[in-house]
């Protein structure tokens, strides 16, 4: 199953020349700089070769548009992106840094958040994510995911989705709730959903934590066994949705399938899937 | 004498009268009970709206304070973008409590009840019917049309004859991004889209996605830019759905059709990312029977763009195909890559580079009327068969690179899909730039139907096969109206003065230019006028010809025959006619070409929809742009010759 993911996802295409496509505008980009380099046309060059994922080239655009231009703002973002990405974590931090110097903005701030946490520095990415864009959801998963207290974790969330109205804060809310057992709030949610979805895997799922928390072993187990039918039913055996995976993993691991829980566990960290959205699994398994 | 004073006047005045709008109204966001309209003036109009279901008893009323007025003034409220004139007033109206699946008119009026759209029963809206229903959905697919040019009119033209011919009328416009070249920047959306599809989107809502040509002024993280001033889209699921909290991705639902967008140029495209998330649940939760997506980025291409090497391409097909797929999607509307591809029905084709290993439920064409439709059972059924529409054909240049081997048909024509959803089937039609049904596929959907991947599936012909064909030869018999050869007046290291166009059209006057016989070029020892200074200082040659065409012709029986290295483009009496290698804009802003060599030999192109361009017993005007795809280039040709086929 690892294998077949292997190798349905992009690794074969490092060996394609990619170079055959964005070519032309390259081309172009690189007639312009030869005649008049500007830190602009670096920085446009260096998104092109980004889009045709020549890292290498794409962050010696991004050094010399800041060269030209140290100031260059969208430059300082993606060359402190690609440094965070290849886990240049000092680097990452100093070029984000001279950027938020430069304009200091929310988006900044999130940006650090990011590479601080990608960093394993949970203190400092707590220290910026608190000043991140409250309009995106990705502010407050990641702020939820740093608080200790499970009950800022709730109220984090809730905020969250109050600010975005967003189903993602919404659920994640929930999520929140079941671990801090209070099923009292999500419960008749969690009824709602499973009456009006489509697919109910991810809300059998759901209830079946809070029967767990409820001692209601046998009810849970039901739960548990249609939703691994159903996800059968959607999971693709040679290149499946990883969402699904991490759906499946979870009800194996309730069910403590621990070995199976394990295998999907593992499809999952092998694909970068964030670690911020399969922490639950994690925990169930220790 | 008076007389003809009168009418100078009459035309001045017409002239220097002030546009009632510096935007057209359009539609934005319907539901089964409610719309928006949008529109611009300069300076404040303090309008009122009257609408209702007859056109001549507008009696519903939405007075001025109901109005949301918008500006750039940093200080208001959702200011628009920075680069807006301050006189430029945005209206916002949000006409409630509406009946289902019904047709309304409406009118804009200013503070002094003066009427600013005419009496005109186009100005109406037709609501959708109540989510759930049985109501078929008929609606226009486009991409990659912004560039304000002759085949973008001439693709919206193309959908409007159809659908008067067929009788049929959309209910909805699907844009699947790039509509406003080079950088989506406000004035290229008041140029570039709004005029251009205003007599469509004054009653038609036109739902979007974001393209990279947007993106370079708008973002989706935020919000903002011209492209959200443009578009009211949903961030609270008002039209069904489940909501995303942002325009940049959402869904709404029409009848038994749930539509999802989403953002595939500058948001997190991976299976944790919120818009992943928000995806799977939103396919969860939607009870519809047809499910259709649609975004910019191609997971499956190889005309402009290639799906096998590009990120985004590659992004969209292995982490978000797989969860359209489990979710049960039959159709992906894209764009982005300058061609139309539609592929065999398909699934799980994720892995790179593309292949048809394991991945083709169905080789047919899907065509009715051939192989048949393309069976799925009914309902939404994981991994059940998709079909791939690339339709970044919708205006600027097209061209292709290779074969995609899942593509059931590869077509290099400017176009757009017509698609139609009725009872338990899927309809779309290719209609091109002159109006011909160029692919027809079909997708029905009725109890259980279970597929197998094909062991040995269909293949469209290999890329290197296409490529050895030989270019089109002129036909056999035809008389020159400008033979090989012919003297031409021609510019060379400086570009026209005047406006864009003015140097294509008739009475430009162009004393200063030098004159010199065709062809002309440097390099390749096939020049009559050597450009021996063109190297490393220009790549733009203008040439143009005046001609007579002969008094009884059919004005589509001229083609142009053309050695050309690298691109061009033609103009007929000002008008755009053919548009070769170059993808945007024109003249010095030309960009983004596909290199070609002339080789010694001459292509032809059929020149087509000239019936009110070409003057027939008259002077005309060919002008020609051609274009080296880099300053350096080792060669440059430009030598045409027009004909007139005969019988
Ligand atoms: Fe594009």
């Amino acid at each position: 199953m690892i294998r077949a993911w292997i190798l349905c996802s992009g690794i074969l295409a490092q060996t394609l020349n990619a170079h055959e496509d964005l070519n032309s505008v390259i081309r172009s980009l690189s007639q312009k700089i030869r005649n008049s380099p500007t830190a602009e046309l670096y920085y446009q060059r260096g998104i092109e070769y980004r889009a045709a994922r020549e890292k290498l080239h794409a962050r010696t655009d991004f050094q010399s548009a800041l060269k030209i231009n140290p100031t260059h703002q969208a430059a300082l973002r993606n060359l402190a992106l690609l440094h965070s990405q290849a886990h240049e974590h000092k680097q990452a931090i100093a070029v984000a840094t001279a950027l938020l110097d430069t304009s200091p903005s929310p988006q900044t701030h999130l940006l650090l958040a990011d590479i601080f946490y990608t960093a394993k520095d949970l203190p400092n990415a707590l220290k910026h994510v608190q000043l991140s864009p409250p309009e995106e959801d990705h502010t407050h998963l990641l702020h939820a995911h740093l608080l200790q207290d499970d009950e800022q974790v709730v109220a984090q969330l809730k905020r969250g989705h109050e600010i975005t109205k967003s189903i993602v804060l919404r659920n994640a809310w929930i999520d929140a709730l079941i671990a801090t057992e209070n099923s009292k709030t999500a419960l008749p949610i969690i009824e709602k959903e499973l009456t009006s979805s489509r697919f109910r895997a991810s809300w059998l799922i759901r209830r079946a934590r809070v029967l767990r928390s409820q001692n209601q072993k046998e009810a849970a187990k039901r739960d548990l066994l249609e939703a691994l039918t159903e996800l059968q039913k959607r999971i693709s055996p040679t290149c499946p949705d990883l969402t699904l995976i991490y759906d499946r993993g979870l009800a194996y691991a309730l069910l403590d399938r621990k070995k199976e829980a394990q295998t999907d566990l593992e499809i999952l960290t092998q694909s970068r899937f964030s670690p911020l959205s399969y922490q639950l699994l994690v925990t169930l398994l220790r | 004498m008076r007389r003809s004073l009168l009418f100078l006047l009459l035309i001045t005045s017409s002239l220097f009268a002030k546009e009632p709008f510096a935007r057209d109204p359009y539609l934005q966001l319907a539901t089964h009970q409610s719309i928006h309209l949008v529109w611009r003036t300069e300076g404040d109009i303090k309008p009122q709206v009257r609408f209702g279901t007859d056109p001549d008893r507008l009696h519903r009323l939405v007075p001025s304070h109901h109005v949301t007025t918008r500006t750039s003034d940093p200080k208001s409220k959702q200011p628009l973008h920075q680069s807006v004139s301050p006189q430029i007033h945005q209206y916002e109206v949000f006409l409630d409590g509406l009946q289902p699946k019904s047709t309304y008119y409406y009118a804009i009026f200013d503070q002094h009840g003066k009427r600013l759209t005419p009496a005109d029963s186009s100005y109406r809206f037709k609501t959708h019917p109540t989510p759930g229903s049985d109501a078929p959905v008929y609606f226009w697919v486009v991409g990659d049309s912004g560039t304000g040019g002759r085949a973008q009119a001439q693709v919206h033209e193309a959908m409007i004859a159809h659908n008067q011919k067929f009788k049929r009328e959309l209910d909805l416009y699907l844009h699947v991004g790039d509509m406003a070249y080079g950088s989506g920047t406000d004035h290229e959306f008041s140029t570039r889209f709004f005029p251009m599809y205003e007599t469509t989107i004054r009653n038609t809502v036109c739902w979007a996605s974001m393209g990279n040509h947007e993106g370079r002024t708008s973002k989706g993280i935020t919000g903002i830019g011209p492209y959200y001033d443009a578009y009211i889209c949903p961030t609270e699921a008002e039209a069904g759905g489940l909501p995303s909290g942002k325009e940049a991705y959402y869904s709404f639902d029409y009848g038994k059709t749930h539509f999802i967008c989403l953002d595939s140029h500058d948001l997190d495209r991976r299976p944790a990312g919120a818009m992943a998330q928000w995806l799977k649940a939103d396919l969860e939760k939607t009870q519809a029977e047809f499910l259709v997506a649609f975004f910019h980025h191609p997971p499956y291409t190889l005309g402009s763009h290639n799906s096998n090497v590009e990120k985004h391409l590659i992004e969209m097909r292995q982490h978000i195909m797989p969860i359209l797929e489990s979710g049960g999607v039959d159709v992906v509307f894209t764009g982005h890559s300058h061609i139309y591809e539609r592929s065999m029905l398909i699934d799980g084709a994720y892995s790179t580079p593309t292949t048809t290993d394991g991945v083709v439920l169905d080789d047919g064409d899907g065509d009715p009327a051939g192989d048949g439709p393309y069976l799925k059972s009914a309902g939404l059924t994981p991994h059940n068969g998709t079909v791939q529409v690339v339709a970044g054909h919708g205006g600027t240049g097209v061209s292709r690179r290779g074969t995609m081997p899942i593509m059931k048909r590869i077509i290099v024509e400017n176009g757009s899909v017509l698609v139609s959803i009725k009872g338990d089937t899927l309809t779309a039609e290719m209609v091109n730039l002159h109006g011909d049904i160029r692919d027809i596929f079909a997708i029905k959907k009725s109890g259980t139907v279970v597929h197998t991947p094909l062991l040995d599936p269909w293949e469209p012909e290999p890329w290197t096969k296409v490529r050895k064909k030989a270019p089109p030869k002129a036909p056999r018999k035809t008389t020159p109206l400008i033979a090989k050869g012919s003297t031409w007046a021609y510019l060379a290291g400086s570009h026209p003065t005047g406006e864009l166009n003015a140097w294509t059209k008739p009475d430009y006057v162009y004393s200063n230019w030098k004159t010199g016989p065709a062809g002309f070029g440097y390099g390749d020892k096939d020049d009559a006028t050597v450009l021996n200074d063109m190297r490393n200082k220009y790549r733009v040659v203008y040439i143009r010809k005046d001609f007579q065409a002969p008094k009884k012709m059919d004005p589509n029986s001229l083609g142009l025959n053309i050695s050309y290295d690298d691109a061009f483009i033609a103009y007929l009496n000002g008008h755009e006619i053919l548009r070769v290698g170059v993808d945007h804009e024109q003249g010095a802003t030309a960009e983004d070409f596909t290199m070609h060599e002339a080789n010694g030999k001459f292509q032809y192109f059929k020149l087509r929809g000239l019936e009110k361009i070409l003057k027939l017993g008259a002077t005309n005007t060919l002008a020609i742009e051609g274009h080296n795809a880099n300053i350096g280039s080792s060669d440059f040709t430009l030598h045409p010759a027009l004909l007139q086929r005969t019988k």
